[in-house]
């Protein structure tokens, strides 16, 4: 909507100030008094100067920043989505297929077969980044940590992995980001052992595994 | 100016949301432990801050193997010790030791026999007795082609295949401390890619530039000669927020007969010092039962998950 300019609108309150002194002497048969009109002329001119005032408040440069903080809002609100559109997990986009392994059936011992997930196990650098990573692996996360406990420099193929219930005041101490712990709380964990039987990583799938305590 | 807000009151909320959104984006990603999935699974209570509980062993956990050198005609049975050493602040000590039984045959299988009461610096919750714990043996059988592990408690052996080995020309890239390999149905890679899988990898260390090695000469342990080499790795100062250079050093005994590390020490002021030495060293061949699985023990083998490449 168009603003109204000074000029237009004060000769718009004297015609009305006329229009209202031509009602009166219809009404009464006689020329308003000259109290009555200085009287109207006043509240004529106290109307105007009181829109001058509101519409003085609205800088001129208030809306186009309004307009501007607006957008730098919406900005950041869509790189917003983007950022956690880009940070969903890695989906499992390619059909799997699988491979059982050849070895022959033992014949004293029942044998049964179970699925293997792909897990991230890795030797341990010689300088570790001990901060943990999350890392996605067949459609599935896992946060995971190298450990400076074993000697990478023993190599005998006779490593393992064994699950753990670790509490999560040790795991947080471990470097892993857990909110709120509570005491009656473990969660599970995968340890992987060097050849020297020393933890060589540790990793906590994702969505967590936890066990409460017996008590 | 409270008009101009009342009238845009919705963009002034979603300018705020996006504000904070975006700022909590940004900070480091956190596991809250009230929101995960939980399983009704009691366990043993912890009888002190530094404890685990084993859930279960090998098995469908167990990672693939790296690359290891099979060493065939040099026979081996030992003892394998291991201690950590972790000094506290006001100068004591925190002592763990771990004992195992480690050997290779002829063929150059090679067997680890561990008691499951101490796992590195943690001890064992669900058994504290070092003579009663559980057994946890790993076997690596490069004739079979397979790995195996089992536990003396649960009576279940996992049986797994030893990763391919990669063709000419295969592609190999890493990422977060994985070999991820590829080939073709035919051999080369190409459009044509048939599969990936990933393997654990020894990844070069990205400060390798602040390591250093020297070789610290020839003796002989348990009657074995060995060379040994020491190497310091150097965190510099203010890498992790540390004032001074944090030095790591290594010290490895080699036997260049057996192919096998006799002794090593590792020493990291920020967890402590970890020895490794094998005692008892005798080089007969071992006694085969223990590269099988025993009788009466259920035998799992665990499929191995090839991805189809599109």
């Amino acid at each position: 909507m168009r603003e109204k300019q000074p000029g237009q609108a004060e000769s718009e309150e004297t015609s009305r100030v006329e229009h209202l002194l031509g009602v009166l002497r219809d009404l009464s048969q006689q020329e308003p008094s000259t109290g009555l009109r200085a009287r109207l002329s006043d509240l004529s001119s106290r109307r105007l100067q009181r829109a001058a005032d509101t519409h003085g408040t609205h800088s001129p440069w208030l809306r186009p920043i309004f307009v501007a903080a607006l957008l730098v809002a919406t900005g950041l609100t869509t790189g917003l989505f983007i950022h956690l559109w880009q940070r969903e997990p890695l989906r499992a986009a390619n059909d799997s297929r699988s491979h059982s392994a050849e070895t022959p059936p033992s014949k004293e011992t029942p044998t049964r077969t179970v699925s293997l997930p792909e897990t991230p196990f890795a030797r341990l650098p010689k300088t570790t980044d001990l901060r943990p990573k999350s890392v996605p692996i067949a459609g599935s996360h896992r946060m995971y940590l190298p450990l400076p406990y074993s000697n990478s420099a023993i190599v005998t193929g006779t490593d393992a992995t064994i699950r753990v219930s670790m509490s999560q005041s040790e795991l947080q101490s471990l470097g892993f980001p857990i909110n709120t712990p509570l005491h009656d709380r473990r969660v599970v964990a995968e340890l992987t052992l060097g050849d020297d039987g020393l933890p060589r990583a540790i990793s906590l799938p994702l969505p967590l595994e936890v066990l409460k305590e017996k008590k | 100016m409270k008009r101009l807000f009342r009238q845009n009151r919705f963009w002034c909320f979603l300018a705020l949301f996006g504000a904070v959104s975006y700022g909590k984006a940004q900070t480091a990603p956190t596991i809250d432990s009230d929101q995960p999935s939980t399983t009704a699974i009691a366990i043993a209570p912890p009888f002190g801050p530094a404890q685990v509980g084993i859930v279960s062993t090998g098995g469908a956990v167990f990672g693939l193997q790296e690359k290891v050198e099979v060493v065939r005609g040099q026979p081996y049975q030992a003892q394998a010790v291991t201690e950590m050493k972790q000094t506290l602040a006001d100068g004591s000590h925190i002592v763990q030791t771990t004992t195992a039984t480690v050997a290779r045959d002829s063929d150059g299988r090679t067997v680890r026999i561990q008691k499951l009461s101490k796992i590195g610096p943690w001890k064992s919750s669900s058994d504290s007795s070092e003579g009663s714990s559980a057994t946890l043996t790993s076997i690596l059988d490069p004739v079979a082609k397979t790995h195996i592990d089992y536990t003396s408690d649960t009576k279940v052996a996992h049986v797994l295949p030893m990763p391919p080995s990669l063709p000419k020309g295969a592609v190999t890239t890493m990422a977060n401390g994985f070999a991820l390999s590829s080939e073709g149905p035919d051999g080369p890679v190409g459009p044509r890619v048939n599969f990936v899988y990933s393997q654990r990898a020894h990844v070069d260390s990205p400060d390798a530039n602040n390591t250093k090695t020297e070789p610290l000469g020839a003796k002989s342990i348990e009657g074995v000669p060995v060379n040994g080499t020491r190497s310091t790795d150097t965190i510099p100062v203010g890498t992790i927020g540390n004032e001074k250079d944090i030095v790591i050093t290594r010290e490895t005994w080699y036997s260049p007969d057996l192919k096998l590390v006799i002794q090593s020490t590792q020493d990291d002021p920020r967890f402590g010092q970890s020895t490794y030495s094998l005692t008892n060293i005798q080089r007969d061949e071992p006694d085969e039962t223990l590269f099988q699985v025993p009788a009466g023990y259920t035998i799992e083998k665990p499929h191995v998950l090839v991805k189809q490449l599109p």
